[in-house]
């Protein structure tokens, strides 16, 4: 059933995208505590020369993946976005993320009730170090 | 007023990719401009929609931590010549995007 869209701006996380810290990030999410896992596929560049255009992909063969959130750590507001898969579709999505210093990148994800979480890092070239 | 949505489907093995180009200026609104001081305001999708044939199979939230200009892609598998896809978007200032696109094959 199609909610109208406006109600998907009413339903807009604002706790979670208005966190400054990633404890409270996954706080909002219910995410407190998550296993780390082995099954989530994240690809971000290890060096970015661009902080403001870091391409990211992820993808998750955890079984009844139903949401994904992209979180960067050392951003003003390190919820990215979230994502719910529902009626088939793959638990994966393509997008390019702001990380305005070296960070780490985390994806979480909810399956089955349960939560997991991967993460990488990123590093952001800058003018201090180009020597 | 030209669609800020561009829509592209591609076939790679058995999956059928949806590539979603959104022209948005994702502005935090935490920025100054150079020229007068004063913050531009926040300017950023605040949620995307995909759904096929009415369906909804993906609800996404999101947020200026995302790059200017976003490129979203998707995958789904069993899609077939005739199905439609539709991307609704949502941003900040209550802007409401809307974007088709049926498959050929």
């Amino acid at each position: 059933m199609l909610r109208p869209i406006s109600a998907m701006a009413a339903d807009w996380n604002k706790t979670g995208f208005d966190a400054r810290s990633v404890a409270d990030v996954l706080k909002s999410l219910n995410a407190g505590s998550s296993a780390a896992s082995k099954s989530i596929q994240l690809k971000v560049p290890e060096i970015a020369d661009e902080g403001s255009v870091v391409p990211v992909f992820v993808a998750s063969k955890i079984p009844n993946t139903q949401m994904i959130a992209i979180i960067v750590d050392n951003n003003v507001h390190p919820l990215a976005a979230s994502f719910v898969f529902s009626n088939g579709a793959d638990p994966a999505f393509s997008a390019q993320l702001k990380v305005r210093r070296t960070s780490a990148v985390k994806v979480v994800v909810q399956a089955g009730g349960q939560y997991f979480r991967a993460s990488k890092e990123v590093k952001v070239a800058s003018a201090d170090m180009c020597s | 007023m030209t669609n800020p949505i561009a829509l592209k489907l591609r076939q790679i093995d058995d999956r059928t990719e949806i590539e979603i180009k959104i022209l948005h200026p994702m502005e935090p609104g935490d920025a100054l401009t150079q020229k007068s001081g004063t913050p531009r305001p926040p300017s950023f999708l605040q949620s995307i929609v995909i759904q096929l044939n009415g369906r909804t199979l993906v609800e996404g939230q999101l947020s200026a931590s995302l790059s200017k200009n976003p490129i979203f892609a998707f995958s789904f598998s069993g899609i077939k010549a005739g199905d439609k896809f539709a991307v609704y978007c949502t941003d900040n200032k209550g802007g409401e995007f809307k974007s088709e696109i049926v498959a050929q094959s």
